[in-house]
Parts: structure tokens; sequence; C-alpha cells
């Protein structure tokens, strides 16, 4: 029995917002403009499909994760469940131009619109390289201007109710681990809006995402020069410009975490159809975990098109993963821990999903 | 045609508005030059002297503000012209600083000024009494009570101006201004040319000249002992005078019938109350020491009748504001006076019990019932986009910004309708003065961003000294300008934007971005009706530093409709949600528009196509997109 109100004052108002997007554009109440989302007017609906949907509202795990990958089997408590892991790379480069690693994002969602699988996806493009937009793409030709990765977050899942309007039946997101959430979410209580069946979810790997205070650092440090992009490659934050490339710790990045990621417990996206991330062993490749049968099949159109080549997954690089992740949901349980002792609870801490990271039971 | 002012049939009786009759008389004295900066309730005499300017030969012209306006009327009288300035009770506090010197400089052609006051401030933000104006300035006040004497003392007025060489004010208020009687017309004296004005015409105003001041208000207070304007009804020696002015001669004439005392009260009615005609009203303070003081709004007759009493040694037992008889629900020296204040205090003053207030009885299930209504934006009105717009731009951004507001329609922004966004609230210009002080104060702590709004007449009128002073001081402020291209407010007078003058010439279109560019400050346009691009607007020039101005440029949608067919807007009532998740009649409920009404049956929105003036705005919010439009450029 909750909705906009509590939304403000159990999520926002506490940081807790990861900016997914999702209750934005469904709703005139509420509205976004950079990385700022705001419960501007009360609506004084009791029960609001915003609460309900929002990643950062009470969220079962093991009943979402049973709903939508029930019938996956190979469950890992670090990285979910999924059928295959692979390296991955686009093979046109015409495709992949932009993209920040190996292209298998574009490729495949390339593939899924060429395929006739989706009439449009839900993406995230950047004009400058810096400030990401939510973008509505149905036009092929377009794809290319969402590549590539996005450091600061963005409200991309506004866009997933542009795209209802607009009347498409069939839609592809490609989002961060919460939007993957916020979209299964939103599937489980407003299925009329958004169809499993036709709804093909592409998660991205994340470890955390940046207020817009790093666009401001960036443009400070690039002064007179033009920014032309941002890459974090192996620790190292390069901002490029058209005089040349600026080097800084990666840790000059992080200062502008946003507060909501301390508390995201998927490094994966472990909830979506295919999950992509970059492939830090091998320059120009993307980890490619395939999770759902649907996922699969579009996996397997691209192959056979010959869009995307794949390669065997080194199984010490899949370790290394693994590890990532586990230091990740090491600290999220600790603060999810600090922040329920505080009175608030988003998660069931007593379910194993995450009573077994902290007392060392996975292998 | 002929109208009430034109008719030249000394003798005939017409219906006249007060404000007609003002004009009428300022007609039938020859006047030339006439100026104003519209203000209710006098905002309709400028615009008959526009009017009929063509006709008559005189000058008339709205003037940037009400100081200018004074100034420039000062200007024909020391041409020895006859000239009317004419302003609101807001309006004389403006020309004040000039007005204050006129008792001193005096004019030459006859000079009125007419200060219309709006008691319980119908459509003001106050109910300032300017007869303490007149007398502060040293200047001869009459106050009309009936339409007859608006029309009468403007006449006169001039005359006495000319004889006493000062200028005089007629102070009316909004029953006299915009109600209605009969009026006996006179006929049209002849208008003189301008005096060539020699090296040793001078028009000084000096404290050398106080002493002459007055002397001159001596002859003025000589000139009213007997004027005719002053009258008594009543029996010979009554046990209780009314003494009156203004409206409050009517309210007394009923009052006294109703409560049947008209054998024991008399009425004397004051039509020239400062100076104060001492020794006519202590003739009848000798008949009657018993006394109930009736006035529109400060007891301003009733001090200086005390005073006389006091000056004469006369032992007089005050009754009015005083004494707490003449008051309305506010208190004494607040509100309208009606007859059934007056009745209140002359029952209470003479022990006679008054008839019942006859409340009426409503029966609910008999006769309508009009429900209370909000303050609110007309529809179609480009303020309500920008309203909104700036609520959804400060909710973002989420450090409480804080809007500084003026005097104009959006006034009214700082109630429900624009989501009770104002903050302040003073004069005309008070927004953007405050607004770069407010924008000053970082050092100290202050962290919310500040914004400033104002329209476009109002920029003209007082924005530009503040202007330039948070430019000059480097004050970090976003003033938003909302340029609905008229006076809207006042009933779409021209200003220096538009580029027309009071009788219809194009003049010079002043551009308010150049002006605004001319002082230095970032400045940017937008249309308030693209409500997304504004609110990014406002959101991204508040977290700018310096002086930013952005223009909400837009004409008044009443302006527009009157241009020609307007667009259809209306529901497609199957899209619509309704009261469900996801909208909960957000169009009626939260944007608000009049012409966006609630189908009780249907459970759904619709349009009120009679109200609608076809902005669409309502369309761009609704999140179904089921609100259509038809015939929109």
């Amino acid at each position: 029995m909750k909705g906009g109100k509590e939304l403000k004052e159990e999520v926002q108002d506490k940081g807790f917002c990861t900016l997914c997007g999702l209750c934005v554009g469904r709703c005139p109440y509420i509205k976004s403009l950079e990385d700022k989302i705001a419960v501007v007017f009360p609506c004084g609906i009791e029960e609001g499909k915003c609460y309900a949907a929002c990643p950062r509202t009470f969220t079962d795990w093991d009943a979402v994760e049973g709903q939508f990958l029930g019938d996956v089997d190979g469950r890992d408590p670090l990285i979910g469940r999924y059928t295959q892991i692979w390296m991955a790379r686009g093979t046109n480069p015409e495709v992949t131009r932009g993209s920040q690693d190996g292209g298998t994002v574009t490729t495949l969602i390339s593939t899924a619109m060429a395929e006739g699988m989706i009439e449009g996806a839900v993406l995230t493009s950047a004009s400058d390289g810096l400030a990401p937009q939510a973008a509505l793409v149905t036009d092929a030709a377009d794809i290319g201007k969402a590549a590539g990765s996005k450091y600061i977050a963005a409200t991309s899942l506004q866009a997933l109710h542009q795209a209802r309007r607009s009347g498409l039946e069939s839609i592809g997101v490609v989002g961060r681990p919460c939007q993957v959430m916020g979209v299964r979410k939103y599937q489980a209580v407003v299925p009329e809006e958004c169809n499993k069946d036709r709804t093909l979810v592409i998660g991205l790997f994340c470890m955390w995402a940046l207020s817009y205070g790093f666009r401001d650092y960036v443009r400070q440090e690039a002064g007179d020069r033009q920014v032309l992009g941002v890459a974090i490659p192996k620790g190292e934050l390069q901002i490029k410009t058209t005089d040349g490339t600026i080097s800084k710790s990666v840790e000059e990045a992080k200062q502008f975490t946003r507060s909501a990621c301390n508390i995201c417990w998927d490094v994966t996206s472990e909830l979506a159809d295919i999950s992509v991330g970059a492939a830090e062993f091998a320059e120009g490749w993307n980890t490619l975990i395939v999770r759902t049968e649907r996922g699969w099949g579009l996996v397997g159109k691209a192959l056979k098109s010959g869009a995307l080549e794949i390669k065997e997954y080194p199984p010490a690089m899949l370790e290394e993963l693994r590890m990532a992740a586990l230091g990740k949901k090491r600290r999220v349980v600790a603060e999810l821990t600090r922040i329920q002792n505080e009175g608030t609870s988003i998660v069931d801490l007593s379910s194993p999903r995450f009573r077994s990271v902290v007392e060392e039971e996975v292998n | 045609m002929q109208s009430v002012l034109t008719i030249n049939q000394p003798g005939t009786q017409v219906l006249m508005m007060g404000n007609e009759a003002i004009t009428r008389g300022a007609l039938e004295a020859g006047v030339q030059f006439c100026s104003s900066y519209p203000g209710s309730p006098s905002a309709e005499i400028l615009s008959l002297m526009a009017a009929t300017a063509k006709t008559f030969g005189h000058y008339a012209e709205w003037s940037t503000n009400e100081i200018v306006a004074i100034e420039a009327a000062t200007a024909a009288s020391f041409a020895g012209l006859r000239s009317l300035c004419i302003m609101k009770q807001n309006g004389a506090n403006v020309a004040a600083d000039f007005i204050m010197s006129l008792g001193l400089s005096g004019c030459r052609g006859g000079l009125v000024v007419v200060f219309a006051d709006d008691p319980e401030s119908h459509s003001s933000t106050n109910e300032f009494d300017s007869r303490n104006l007149a007398r502060w300035a040293e200047l001869p006040l009459l106050e009309p009570g009936t339409f007859q004497e608006a029309k009468d003392m403007t006449r006169w007025a001039f005359e006495l101006s000319e004889q006493t060489q000062t200028p005089v004010i007629i102070r009316s208020v909004t029953r006299i201004c915009h109600g209605r009687g009969n009026v006996v017309l006179g006929d049209f004296l002849p208008k003189k040319q301008a005096n060539k004005l020699g090296q040793w015409d001078k028009l000084i105003a000096l404290n050398p000249l106080h002493p002459f001041t007055h002397q001159k208000l001596a002859r003025v207070r000589e000139i009213f002992e007997t004027s005719p304007f002053n009258t008594y009804t009543g029996p010979e020696s009554p046990e209780l005078l009314i003494i009156t002015s203004g409206t409050g001669s009517f309210y007394s004439q009923e009052a006294v019938s109703r409560l049947e005392v008209t054998g024991r009260v008399g009425i004397l009615k004051l039509g020239t109350t400062c100076p104060l005609p001492g020794k006519l009203v202590k003739s009848y303070l000798e008949k009657c020491p018993r006394v109930l003081v009736v006035e529109e709004v400060d007891p301003f007759l009733e001090q200086n009748v005390m005073v006389l009493a006091a000056q004469e040694e006369m032992l007089v037992k005050f009754s009015g504001k005083a004494s707490g008889h003449i008051k309305g629900p506010g208190g004494p020296g607040t509100g309208e006076l009606n007859p059934d204040v007056v009745m209140d205090g002359l029952s209470a003053v003479l022990g006679v019990p008054r008839p019942s207030r006859q409340d009426v009885v409503v029966d609910p299930e008999k006769d309508i019932v009009l429900p209370p209504r909000d303050l609110t934006f007309c529809a179609g009105c480009p303020h309500r986009a920008t309203f909104f717009a700036a609520k959804n731009a400060l909710e973002i951004d989420g450090r409480q910004g804080v809007v500084m507001g003026d005097i104009g329609c959006y006034t009214l922004g700082g109630a429900k309708a624009g989501h009770f966004l104002l903050s302040s609230l003073f004069c005309m210009g008070g927004g953007i003065g405050m607004a770069s002080g407010m924008g000053k104060l970082e050092a100290f702590g202050f962290d919310q961003p500040v914004l400033a709004m104002a329209g476009d007449s109002t920029f003209f009128h007082a924005c530009l000294p503040a202007l330039v002073n948070a430019r000059w001081n480097n004050s970090k402020m976003l003033f938003l300008i909302l340029d609905n291209e008229a006076t809207a407010m006042t009933g779409f007078q021209p200003h220096p934007g538009t580029g027309q003058t009071a009788m219809g010439e194009r003049g010079v279109p002043f551009s308010i971005e150049g002006i605004c560019k001319a002082m230095g400050a970032d400045v940017h346009i937008g249309d308030p009706y693209d409500v997304a691009a504004t609110t990014e607007k406002i959101y991204q020039l508040i977290q700018q530093p310096g002086v930013k101005v952005l223009i909400l440029r837009r004409t008044c949608a009443l302006v527009q409709s009157r241009r020609g067919p307007k667009p259809r807007v209306w529901v497609e009532q199957e899209k619509c949600l309704g009261d469900a998740c996801g909208c909960g009649r957000f169009c009626s409920k939260v944007f608000g528009c009049p012409a966006c009404i609630w189908d009780a049956a249907a459970g759904k929105a619709r349009i009120d196509e009679v109200v609608c003036n076809g902005c669409g705005v309502c369309a761009s919010l609704c999140p179904q997109g089921a609100i259509q439009i038809e015939g929109r450029d």
C-alpha cells in the first residue's frame, strides 16, 4: 500500500535511487533531468506502480529470479543463473565502431532488430561522450550512436514507456543490473505494459555508476580542450580530448560513485537474458553470459549470420570474474546489514543467497 | 458614433461609470494632455482619453510608469496646458518622489492628478489610503461621493488648480470608478494653446518656496469653506452628526434611512477634505457636539476633525474608527465600508436596535450554491505553463530554489495555480530587487537558487535599475521575464515592448532581450508552452553563476483568442487513465487549467471547449497522449 510519497521518502530521500528511470515517464508526477529524479507533485495514489516496480524498494530476489529464470539450470551464487559463458566480439567494424570493447551489445541489438525479434531498443546515448540520455532507437542505423560505455548513470528506462506509447510490440532493453531488476519487477507488477515474451533484456556488467559531478570534473580537467570521450581500462581513467588523452587514476573517477551503488548486490545483471561486460584480459573482446533460451536464440542468430564470433572463456578468467563479484557482494551485504539495522530492509538478508557470500560457503 | 463622452448637449442626463464621469469632467474642462500607467481601478480613464483624443484634439499616453506620467503631465502644465494624470494608489507611491515636490513648485496650466484607491484590495496588493499622500505633499484634495461629483469635481479641479497655481488631487475608490450612476452633462470649454517658455519661466521645487505653498493652501481652504461640494442634510439641530466623504455618504444615507433615524441624525458630506474647511465644519460641530465619522479606509477625516476640535477647544464626542464603531470584519481602518458596517456603528452610537443583516439563507436543495474559487490563471495562460515548468525545475534541482514575485497576472502564481511558488511579493519591480540582494548571500551560507519573476510591462516599469544593480554587483540569480506581449492584468494595454502607443500609433518596439544584453546579462529566450524545454532551461540556468535572464515569450491567451479561430483540444476518453496509477487526474488536478475538467459520469478527463483557448499544453503533459489538438500551427 505504498506510492509516490513513499518512493520519495524511502528511496530518493535516502540516496538509494539508482536512476534506472523506470518511474520516470510512466507517471506525470515524477520528473527527471541529468542525474536527478524528483516526485514533483504528490499523486495521492496509495498503491503506486512506481513503488512496486522500483529496484530499490523491498525486492524478493529469489521470487523474481524464480519467475524469470526459473527454468535455467546452472545457478552460480556469484554471477547468477546461466547456461553459457564465452568471449565474444562483433565482426562487422561498421557496426561496432564506437564500441568500448568487442561491440557485442551493439552487434546483438543490431541483429535482434534485423531479425525482427525487436521493433525498437531502449539504449543510452551520450552526444558529448559524457552526459548520457535515455534513447529509444527504432532505426538500426541509430544503434551505433548509443555504442560505448557511459560511466555516468542515466535514466534510460524512461524510454521503455516511450516505446510502449509509440505502439512498439517488442522491445530490447540494454541496462545496468539495477535497470535489469527494474524491468523484471515492472514485468511482474504490470505485465500488460511490459510483456516478458516480447522483451529482450541485455544486461551490462557494472561495479558502480558515477554522478554528474564526474562530468564537471572531466570538463574541468580538459579545460579549453573539447572532450571526445572517456574510457576506464584497467584502473586508468582516460579523458580523450581534441588535444590528446589525459591520463588519471580510476580512483579520481570513483570518488563520484553514486551512493545507491553501494547497496547494489548485482554485478553481472543476473536477471537478464544475456549479460555482457568487458573481457579485460583480452583487448577487443567482451565477456558474454547467456542466461535464457530467449538470450541464446539471439546469440545463435548473431553467430549464424556471422555478425558475432565467440571463443572459449578461460576458466581462470571466469574465476577472476567470480571473485570480483564476490568482493563486491560482500561489501554490499555489509552495507545492506548496516542499513537494515537502521530500519531499512530492501532485501531478505536471511535468504541463503545473501548469507552464503558472507559465510564463505561459496566456491 | 456619439457616446456619453462626446454628446454635446448640456443638461442631458446619462448613465455613466465613475471612470467615464471623471473622463467626461476632464473633457469638459478642455484637457489637453493625459498620462497614466494602467492600474485597477482607474485603467479605463486613460483608455477613454486615448479613444477620444482625435475627436477632441488632446494627447493621451500610456507612460512607462507613474512617476514618468506625472513628470510628463507636469511639463504640459508648465507650458500652460490643462493636464490630467491618473494612477492607482500603488502608482501614487511610485510617483511620490515627484509629487512630494509639486506642492513647492506649483503648476501653471491646470494639473489634476487622480488617485484611484482600492479599499479591500479587490485588484491590488494593499488598500493604502492615498489621501495621506495628498496631505503629506500639501496638495488640495477632492473626494467625489457620487458619479455626478466625479464629473463635476474633475472639471472644477482644473479651474481650482489654475486659480491657485497648485496641482489638485482627486481621490476616487473602486466603487466610484467602477460603479454607475446618473450624470447631468455640461458643455465643453475651449482649449488653449501652449505658452512659449521664456528664459525666466521656471518651475522649480526648492525649499525656500515652502512658505508660498502654505499661502496657497490657505487660499484653497478659503475656497473650500464655501464649496458646493460640501453639503448638509438633516435636522437643524441633530442629535448626532455624521461627517463623511466619498462612498461614505451613500452608505450613511442608507443606514440613517434603514434605522429610521432621519429626524435625529444629520449628515455633513465633505467633498473638499484637505485642507479641511475648518470654519464650515466648526459651524456644524457647534450645532451638534456628538460626531460619527464615516470614511474609507484610514481615519483621515476623523483625525483632521479631531485636531480642529482640539484647536477650537470644543468638547466633541467622537465615534468612528478610533472608537471602534466603524469597522469591517478586519477591524477599524481595514476593508471597504457598506451600509451594514455604517448601520452597526450608527445603531451602537445611538443605542437603537438595528434590523437583522438579512443574511441570505441558502437552501442547498433548491438554490445553486457557488463553490469557492481559487485565484487562478485563465485557460491557456502562458504563465500557468511557466509556473509549472519552474516548479518542475526547482523540484528536480532539489535545493529549494526561491522565487521572488512581482506585480501582474503572475502574482496569482503565489496561489495554488502557481504551486505556491512565490516567496515574496511587494511592489512593481520588487522581485528582481530582492533577488539581486538574495543572490549575494552565498558567503553567508545561503545556498538556495534565487529566481525573480516579472512581466513584460513590469520589466519596463520598474525592473531596469534592479537588473543593472544585479549585474553591477555580480549577483547570482535567474530573472524570468514572463513576456505575454501586453499589460494583461489591467486589460491588455500596450507597453514599450509592443511598439504601440495609447493613441494607436506605431511607436518603437523595445527589445527586452536587447536591453538585458546591453546590461551584460546572459540572455535566453524560450516558449513557455514548451514545458519540457522550459523546465530544462530553468534547471540549467540555476546551476550557473552570474545574472541570467530567461525571457518566456507567448502572447496572452486572451489576446491571442481574439485574433482568430482557436485550436480545438479534446480528450480521447478511451485513452485516458482517469484516476488510475500513472495519471490520477493529472490535467485537472495538478496542471489545473480551468478548461481541463473532470467528466464524473465517464470517470475520465474532459476539455471544456467553451473555456479552452487551445494552447495545447495539457496535451503535452498527458502521460497517455489522450489529449488531442487540432488546428494549431
